[in-house]
């Protein structure tokens, strides 16, 4: 007989694996939590969104000569994505639905 | 022609306006509804944030820079994108704390501190009232542009521009003070300004419609004209602006979004549903672009139509040009709108400043509460209001003179911005010190005061023209707009680089190496962990030997003794207890009295006020080990059920590896049946058929039947060996490991095994049958230096001799017939003993090596024909070794042919004291 010890087992993540998963686990948030969470987020992704839509080299980059629809390019440009960046963040801010009855 | 008077009426009739919606407001709150519920009105007054600045300078702005206008609205564009997760928190936190200023904010978060509010305060009134005094000054000169027009004698701006700071102060004292507690919002005002943000909209946008489709045929009309100009077309395509100060507009903007006082007043104080926010954070920055869409049209078609008028009357003078009175009216009342709602809601919000954090403390210090008591709050406001205002008008008649609407309001608003390392430093940094605020707040408004007010009053009568070109005294490094040799950058960008790094240096910098006091140290928690769920246990604040009747006298006169004894009753009742009985305040009556009266005279006030009846509660030794047991008996709890867990999933994790081995072993006791099955039954077909054919042919042949006799006979002893193999190893298998501490007695030398007896003994009884097939079995001489110790193992002998037959039994069986050779050897190696068996047949391939000691595992011989033997042996032989601690393996052997290798622990290495220690080095 071979000796059957220690063969590491790759099957089924062993429970001792991530101890700080499981813990998070068991004091996960409720729902309303973790999508205050998630809003957080896309909030600040939203923002820096913004901050390289008009603090970076993209705006140098719509400030031409030419013109789009008879407007300047850049008028286009900067209202065009404020206004983007304003749907989005309506989006995002909406009241969470009532919770569906069951 | 509009008459001066009309247009003064007019003017008035539309202050009117405001008020009647103001005392409508006020009267529906009185009666108990809600008239700020809908968050539409928190988003409009919210607009507040734009003011004359927008309305006239956005447009005077673009006639010479293009889109330099847009940043200070991006700024709170993106301000509202962090609305919801950043200003939240501030929210939350002024709620909980009653805070009712930007100045009380910063003073209650660093311990309730009176300095800090009295420094935050003056350096908020000298950094808004210019701004302030542009508004007055925007209303006054729209005045004139409109009887310019008219050509009648123009009353004076002065005049003008104190008879508007007059009514917008007594607008402010009307709906602004009405209350003591500066908590309750008032409702009134906030409706009135909400309303002026939309009025301000409309004449915007009517004017814009005008504009571009009224005096052009479209937008695209307009900017194709306005490209015929080369000097517009710059304008318009932005592409021959450097960045300038984009980046840092942007940045102050946000800042100023959020920490103007008149922005925290409508954002913060009057605040009636944190939800409003979530509308806000979209609605206002539409509102933005919606009034900034046709800033630039507006400004091209003022270039266009040329005229000498200054570009901030832009928007009154392209109507009146046309000839379109009605329109310049309504974009006049626009203007206005404009500038009266930042009037107001500046003077209200910078005046409970002046009262709560620089007139109260000081009279608290000079008299106590009884001299503040006589020189009642509500009065105090009042006055800073009419003071405010007139600080504005004197700053608009006597300094402010040709710098535009855009500078003077950029350079407020890097004052705002200098708040913002002590704000938002404060929520997320439990350890910013009082200190800290202290020195970022002072050192950044000293090197904004250096870099962009002061060097606007040069060549005035107070400084030379000089100071700008070649700094003070001649001092190169120090020249105000090239602060140690930083040149090439815009004044602003320049102003700001200096004073926030100045600022969050010192900030960061004091507060890492000055401690906070008990009070900050309590307030930094409550600030940072505003948002978490359980309010952290807390050390009572104040001690619990203070008279009630005192508490009560002293909400009394602050707060009004209806108002004290409503509260107070409100908490008895919620906490179940009887204030008539108790004759002492316990520590947490006091601290909600103290946040009673911070929503009257701000948190630091508050405290002072409170401290001249109730002492402050110390920590004592003893309450301090209470605290530490608590919290570490927390610890230990948390600990104990860490460590549970973690031996749980040990034992999980031990279960499952017990079962797997469980299931392995499963597996091969099946595989060992069904292959034991087969290997019983080849023999056992075999003498059954042979039997048969014995038993069916009874005439058969002597020669035949003795030849079929002898193959029953060996494969019955084939059978046999095969079962004493089984058996052996069934035994072997039942058996543990020799146990070599216990079973082996260092006393018994029956124990201990010399190798080389084992191996001579298995020589003599191998040796005769091997010649008969022409093998030679000998053994080799020890390979190791004469006079070293005998190889000796320990354990049993008869097990090991089994070991060796079977090697020597299973060499011969490989061994070709009349030349083949076997030798056993035995030697000392440093690990223990070594020996085994050689023989010269065919040799063991590489690949099969390990698989050989398996049961039933046989090498074919050539042909394909099986060897006799039960492929039983190398098994048997390997467990034993096992059970003796050792191991064996197959190499190949010096002349070809297979070596067999045993290795054993010695026996002088188990038991030291059988033989004495042999140093290794020597044996080897």
């Amino acid at each position: 007989l071979k000796p059957l010890a220690a063969k590491p087992s790759t099957k089924a993540p062993s429970p001792a694996a991530k101890p700080a998963a499981r813990q998070a686990a068991i004091t996960a948030p409720p729902d309303d939590r973790a999508r205050e969470r998630r809003r957080a987020g896309r909030l600040a992704a939203l923002f820096l969104v913004g901050v390289t839509a008009w603090c970076g080299p993209l705006v140098h980059v719509a400030s031409r000569r030419e013109t789009l629809f008879g407007l300047p390019l850049v008028f286009l440009y900067l209202f065009a994505s404020w206004a983007t960046l304003i749907v989005l963040l309506a989006r995002v801010l909406r009241e969470p639905r009532e919770p569906r009855a069951d | 022609m509009l008459a001066p008077a009309t247009l003064v009426a007019i003017a008035l009739a539309y202050v009117g306006v405001l008020f009647v919606i103001a005392w409508l407001g006020d009267r529906r709150a009185a009666a108990g509804r809600r008239p700020l519920a809908h968050p539409w009105i928190y988003s409009l007054s919210l607009a507040v944030y734009c003011t004359a600045w927008t309305f006239y300078g956005s447009v005077g702005r673009a006639a010479s820079d293009g889109y330099g206008f847009l940043p200070v609205y991006l700024g709170p564009t993106l301000g509202c994108a962090l609305g919801w997760v950043v200003y939240r928190k501030i929210l939350r936190v002024a709620k909980a704390e009653r805070v009712v200023s930007i100045a009380d904010f910063v003073a209650a978060r660093y311990g309730k501190s009176t300095g800090l509010g009295a420094v935050t305060t003056i350096f908020l009134v000298v950094g808004t009232v210019p701004y302030l005094a542009l508004q007055l000054k925007a209303v006054s000169s729209s005045f004139l542009v409109l009887w310019q027009e008219t050509r009648f004698e123009p009353m004076a701006a002065d005049q003008l521009s104190l008879v508007c700071a007059a009514l917008l102060a007594l607008f402010a004292i009307l709906f602004g003070t009405r209350s003591v507690d500066l908590t309750d919002q008032h409702a009134g005002l906030v409706l009135a300004i909400a309303f002026e943000s939309l009025v301000k909209l409309v004449a915007f946008l009517a004017l814009g419609v005008f504009v571009v489709w009224g005096l052009y045929a479209g937008p695209a009309d307009l900017f194709a004209r306005a490209a015929e100009r080369p000097e517009l077309v710059a304008l318009m395509s932005r592409a021959d602006t450097g960045e300038g100060a984009w980046f840092g507009i942007t940045l102050i903007s946000l800042f100023a979004f959020w920490f103007l006082p008149r922005q925290f007043q409508v954002a913060v104080v009057e605040n009636v549903d944190e939800r409003h926010l979530r509308t806000s954070s979209w609605l206002l920055p539409l509102y933005l672009l919606v009034i900034n869409a046709f800033v630039l049209p507006i400004a091209l078609a003022g270039r266009l139509a040329g005229g000498n008028a200054a570009a901030d009357t832009f928007v009154l003078s392209l109507p009146l040009a046309s000839g379109h009175q009605g329109l310049a009216v309504l974009v006049f009342i626009g203007g206005l709108s404009a500038a009266t709602g930042m009037i107001i809601v500046e003077s209200l919000a910078l005046s409970n400043m002046v009262a709560n954090d620089l007139v109260l403390p000081l009279l608290l210090r000079r008299t106590g509460p009884e001299g503040a008591y006589r020189f009642p709050l509500l009065i105090s406001r009042r006055l800073a209001i009419a003071g405010v205002v007139l600080l504005g008008h004197l700053y608009a008649v006597s300094v402010a003179g040709g710098a535009s609407l855009v500078t003077i309001g950029l350079i407020s608003f890097a004052a705002l911005a200098q708040l913002a390392p002590a704000v938002l430093g404060g929520i997320y940094w439990a350890g910013a010190t009082r200190k800290g605020a202290f020195a970022g707040i002072l050192g950044g408004a000293l090197v904004w005061a250096y870099t962009l007010p002061l060097p606007t009053l040069a060549g005035g009568p107070l400084l030379s023209a000089n100071f700008v070109e070649q700094g003070p005294f001649g001092i190169d490094v120090l020249r105000p707009y090239g602060l140690f040799g930083l040149t090439g950058v815009d004044p602003l960008s320049h102003s700001l680089l200096w004073s926030l790094l100045t600022n969050l240096l010192l900030f960061v910098g004091v507060s890492s190496i000055s401690r906070q006091s008990p009070v900050e140290e309590r307030q930094a928690r409550r600030f940072v962990g505003a948002l978490q769920r359980n309010a952290v246990a807390e050390v009572p604040a104040w001690r619990s030997d203070t008279p009630l009747a005192a508490v009560r006298g002293l909400l009394g006169r602050f707060v009004g003794e209806d108002r004290a004894d409503r509260a107070l009753g409100a908490w008895a009742e919620e906490r179940g207890v009887d204030l008539e009985r108790e004759r002492y305040a316990d520590p947490e009556l006091l601290s909600f009295a103290e946040r009673l009266l911070a929503g009257t005279t701000g948190a630091a006030s508050a405290h002072v006020a409170l401290a001249s009846v109730a002492s402050e509660h110390v920590l004592e030794v003893g309450e301090v080990v209470d605290l530490l047991d608590e919290t570490s008996r927390v610890l230990a709890a948390s600990r104990d059920l860490e460590e549970k867990s973690h031996e749980l999933e040990a034992a999980t994790d031990e279960l499952r590896r017990v079962n797997e081995r469980l299931q392995e072993l499963d597996r091969r006791k099946d595989d060992f049946l069904s292959t034991m099955a087969h290997e019983l039954r080849t023999p056992l077909t075999s003498i059954r058929a042979f039997a048969e054919i014995l038993h069916d042919n009874p005439d058969l042949g002597l020669e035949k039947r003795t030849e079929f006799l002898g193959i029953i006979s060996r494969e019955n002893d084939r059978l046999t060996r095969l079962i004493h193999g089984l058996l052996d190893l069934a035994k072997l298998e039942a058996d543990g490991p020799i146990d070599r501490e216990g079973a082996i007695d260092p006393a018994d030398p029956s124990r201990a095994v010399a190798i080389d007896e084992v191996l001579d003994e298995a020589v003599a009884s191998t040796r005769q049958l091997a010649l008969a097939r022409g093998i030679d079995v000998v053994r080799a001489p020890h390979a190791g230096p004469a006079g070293e110790g005998a190889p000796i193992v320990a354990g049993d002998r008869d097990r090991l001799m089994q070991v060796v037959l079977n090697l020597v039994s299973n060499a011969l069986r490989h061994c070709p017939e009349q030349t083949g050779r076997v030798t056993l050897h035995a030697e000392r190696v440093s690990t223990g003993v070594r020996f085994g068996v050689s023989d010269n047949g065919a040799g063991v391939p590489a690949a099969e090596r390990e698989r050989i000691f398996e049961r039933f595992r046989q090498l074919p011989r050539e042909g394909g024909v099986r060897v006799e033997g039960a492929g039983l042996g190398l098994a048997i032989s390997r467990r034993i070794v096992e059970q003796h601690g050792g191991r064996i393996w197959v190499e190949e052997a010096a002349g070809g042919g297979a070596a067999f290798l045993v290795e054993l622990p010695a026996w002088d290495l188990i038991t030291p004291t059988a033989e004495g220690p042999i140093p290794v080095g020597e044996t080897a």
